[in-house]
């Protein structure tokens, strides 16, 4: 546990009107337990606080504080409680969970960048469309189907193949199973699921390549 | 019909005056009032001029305003004649080529494309490609002219120009490219422009389907009648066949479009394509080739494909180029097959892709090019091939390929190769890591029942099957060295020994009925010959000759008599050395009883 805060300011300097009432309260807050400050009513807003508390009152917290040694980590199980109290749900995007399917753990991961309609899933022997963009792990793209020219990509169709048969690398029958129409997806697979120790030298694919793939999913038959 | 010769018969020496009161009445009539006797002589005063070196003035006469409105009936008349004197080359050429654009540019379109074709379809054989050179650059202006049924124009054009084309022999070496003997490279420079302005055409205007079409035919055609017989090479990217070949690659993709402005792709076309007919799978498999193996367009092929599925969808293709019997097909079907199978992983591929009929042609093509094609290099490569797709059958697979070519071979040497392969497939079988049923339990039996059996028996010819003979019994002698341990949890020992021994029963018979017959024809030949010494020793005491040789035998041979012993010896010593190999197995096989278990 944390040790003992310091000591810093004497009698002299705490009653002294060179001393703030906020930064005594700021002290208090960070280092006396939760139940302490609730006692003494020095919890919330620092502002708030300064308000409400007399500074006679500070002081008088203040030393009974390093009297009783009721500091921040001497009640452990409210603490937790205060810290979860603290934290904040975050919306970041996660990792969706891939489905083990036979042969051991997926050697695929998929963030989702944008969701798709999460009601049109494809089916194994079904035919899918994709935009993609497909990079080497230092970063060369080493296949695309997507135009330069943004007016281009009107006369450009996406790629089409049904899914779940073998006809593609492993690594993009699986995931996208677990895509859905509109869906637009980060894939990053392990060269076992992609083309393993042989690579696909004529197309810029060096042996054991790790490929990571930007995918959209347009339509599903 | 008259001829040049009728129309000067008629008109001897027409002088410089007849000439110019003709051509004032020609100028007079109405269009519908000429007749085909003035178009005739006209052509004929054409043919007359520039055989009098009058380009010149045939020139002038064209560009003539006064001659305007004859140029647009009859100018037509002079393509012809214009276009033979700037293939003959003799005489100044501008004056002609220049009086041939100015007559594109006023006479009608539909006359010019059918005086042009008519030029095309004429060509004598020994200046077709000057010919094609001479009307390509006419055709374009003339077709981009025409109004209606362009489309269909153009089918017409591409496809009398590429019936000339394909009677142009095919450089083969980098020399005959460099110096275009007859010309074809020159042609497909040319030609390569052409179809590039009727696609950049097609390119911009959307919905004219029927032109894709038609461009998409000739692309096709020319895959499989003109490049497929051609030998590309990659490091001769600068040659103008390389350069034509690219060109096609480029435009099928944009062709194959169709109703919605949609680049198709290649993968489509290969792997999809609605172009099943029959005719256009000579085609798509020297599309496959020139991209997965020159790899001409690569770059934009989708590198998310399986492998596996690639080689599927190449096969037939595969199938399709071995099939023939022509140097240039076979090289590009076994270079196709050689670089699909490269990209699989070893072992993978599984047994139901043997249910393919593809999978079933193309490997037994490889064994008739091994069997029965007389040019070496191309059955060490079929070899090559061959092995290439053993190793990438997975195990069961491999198991089902042996036995389906043990049946269906019928030669010793592809049999003795494929018995090799088992003995191989079994060592690596007996590693603890690799064990399976397919080569060390009881469906091992039924593979090893087809290898080691004697068809004819006692009859069997065994030196017509000594290859296939001498590799068995290496499988034996490699099983029994090995014993029963490898065998113990399949329980099979006792009937892989069975059979061992049945075999190696028949083969004793029949080594023993064999060399009895070819030491009897070693024998008779010795008497022969001890017969003939001696009479030529009696003959040359007496000075006698002697007349004629007894024949003695059945067997009348073409080889000297030296040549005949040794071939009979050398059978002999083959038999020798089955029976050793055979005495070996049953060393080892007494040995391993006695080492207690």
């Amino acid at each position: 546990m944390a040790t003992e805060p310091a000591r810093e300011w004497s009698d002299e300097q705490l009653k002294s009107d060179d001393l703030p009432k906020k930064d005594i309260i700021k002290f208090i807050q960070d280092n006396a337990a939760h139940s302490f400050l609730n006692e003494h009513k020095l919890l919330g807003n620092i502002k708030n606080v300064a308000k409400t508390a007399k500074k006679e009152q500070l002081i008088v917290a203040y030393s009974q504080l390093f009297e009783s040694k009721r500091f921040k980590g001497t009640e452990p199980v409210e603490e937790v409680t205060e810290q979860v109290k603290q934290v904040k749900i975050e919306d970041k995007p996660k990792e969706a969970k891939t489905e083990v399917v036979y042969e051991g753990p997926p050697k695929y991961t998929k963030s989702v960048l944008k969701k798709g309609d999460k009601t049109n899933f494809p089916k194994k022997g079904e035919t899918v469309s994709c935009w993609y963009t497909g990079t080497l792990e230092d970063g060369t793209v080493f296949d695309t189907n997507i135009p330069a020219a943004a007016r281009k990509k009107k006369q450009t169709k996406p790629l089409s193949f049904k899914i779940g048969l073998g006809r593609v690398i492993r690594g993009w029958d699986e995931a996208i199973l677990t895509m859905s129409k509109g869906e637009h997806a980060r894939l990053e697979i392990e060269s076992d699921w992609a083309y393993g120790k042989k690579g696909l030298p004529d197309s810029k694919i060096p042996p054991n390549a790790k490929l990571i793939f930007e995918l959209e999913l347009v339509a599903v038959d | 019909m008259k001829t040049e010769t009728d129309v000067c018969e008629e008109t001897p020496t027409m002088d410089e005056d007849q000439v110019n009161s003709v051509i004032q009445r020609w100028r007079d009539t109405p269009e519908e009032d000429l007749k085909p006797e003035d178009y005739e002589q006209f052509r004929s005063l054409g043919s007359a001029c520039l055989a009098e070196n009058g380009a010149a003035r045939i020139l002038r006469f064209i560009e003539d305003e006064k001659n305007q409105q004859l140029m647009v009936s009859m100018g037509h008349t002079l393509v012809a004649p214009l276009v033979n004197e700037v293939v003959k080359k003799e005489k100044c050429p501008h004056h002609c080529q220049a009086a041939l654009t100015h007559l594109t540019r006023i006479c009608r379109p539909d006359e010019l494309l059918h005086s042009l074709l008519q030029i095309i379809q004429d060509v004598h054989p020994t200046v077709i490609s000057e010919t094609i050179i001479t009307v390509v650059p006419l055709f374009q202006t003339v077709l981009l002219e025409l109004e209606e049924r362009r489309a269909a124009s153009v089918g017409l054009v591409l496809s009398a120009l590429l019936d000339q084309l394909v009677r142009l022999p095919v450089p083969h070496t980098e020399q005959q490219e460099v110096d275009d003997e007859f010309g074809l490279c020159h042609c497909c420079e040319v030609l390569a422009q052409f179809v590039k302005c009727l696609t950049e055409d097609v390119k911009r205007k959307d919905d004219d389907d029927e032109m894709r079409a038609e461009l998409l035919q000739f692309c096709l055609r020319t895959l499989r009648e003109l490049l497929l017989e051609a030998e590309l090479k990659q490091d001769r990217k600068l040659s103008p066949l390389w350069l034509f070949a690219t060109e096609i690659m480029f435009y099928c993709p944009t062709l194959q479009a169709t109703l919605v402005v949609v680049k198709a792709s290649v993968s489509e076309l290969l792997f999809y394509g609605s172009l099943r007919k029959s005719q256009c799978k000579e085609s798509r498999a020297c599309l496959a080739y020139l991209l997965f193996v020159q790899l001409i367009t690569v770059d934009s092929f989708p590198a998310v494909f399986s492998p596996v599925f690639v080689l599927q969808c190449n096969m037939e293709y595969i199938s399709q180029l071995l099939s023939s019997k022509k140097e240039s097909h076979l090289l590009k079907g076994l270079a196709l097959c050689a670089k699909s199978l490269e990209n699989v992983q070893d072992n993978r591929l599984p047994v139901s892709l043997l249910e393919l009929p593809t999978f079933y042609s193309a490997p037994q093509n490889l064994r008739r090019i091994l069997t029965d094609c007389p040019m070496q290099h191309l059955r060490k490569s079929a070899l090559h091939v061959f092995q290439l797709f053993i190793d990438k059958l997975d195990v069961e697979a491999k198991h089902k390929f042996f036995r389906c070519m043990l049946k269906t071979s019928s030669h010793a040497g592809v049999e003795g190769y494929i018995v090799k392969n088992i003995r191989n497939q079994v060592e690596f079988s007996m590693e603890p890591a690799n064990g399976n049923k397919w080569f060390l339990g009881e469906e091992f039996l039924w593979l090893l029942a087809l290898v080691l059996c004697v068809p004819q028996a006692a009859e069997t010819d065994l030196l017509n099957s000594m290859d296939r003979i001498m590799e068995s019994l290496n499988l034996l002698r490699y099983l029994v060295i090995r014993d029963k341990e490898p065998w113990s949890k399949t329980g099979v020992w006792a009937e892989l020994c069975r059979i061992k021994d049945e075999y190696l029963k028949m083969l004793r018979v029949c080594i023993g009925l064999s060399r009895g017959y070819y030491s009897a024809e070693l024998n008779a030949l010795r008497e022969d010959q001890k017969l003939k010494a001696r009479e030529a020793r009696d003959a040359a005491r007496c000075g006698r000759l002697v007349s004629g040789m007894t024949v003695k035998h059945e067997k009348v041979s073409n080889m000297s008599p030296e040549v005949q012993r040794q071939v009979l010896q050398s059978a002999l010593v083959t038999f020798d050395l089955m029976e050793s190999l055979i005495f070996r197995i049953d060393e080892i096989t007494a040995e391993n009883l006695k080492i207690p278990t």
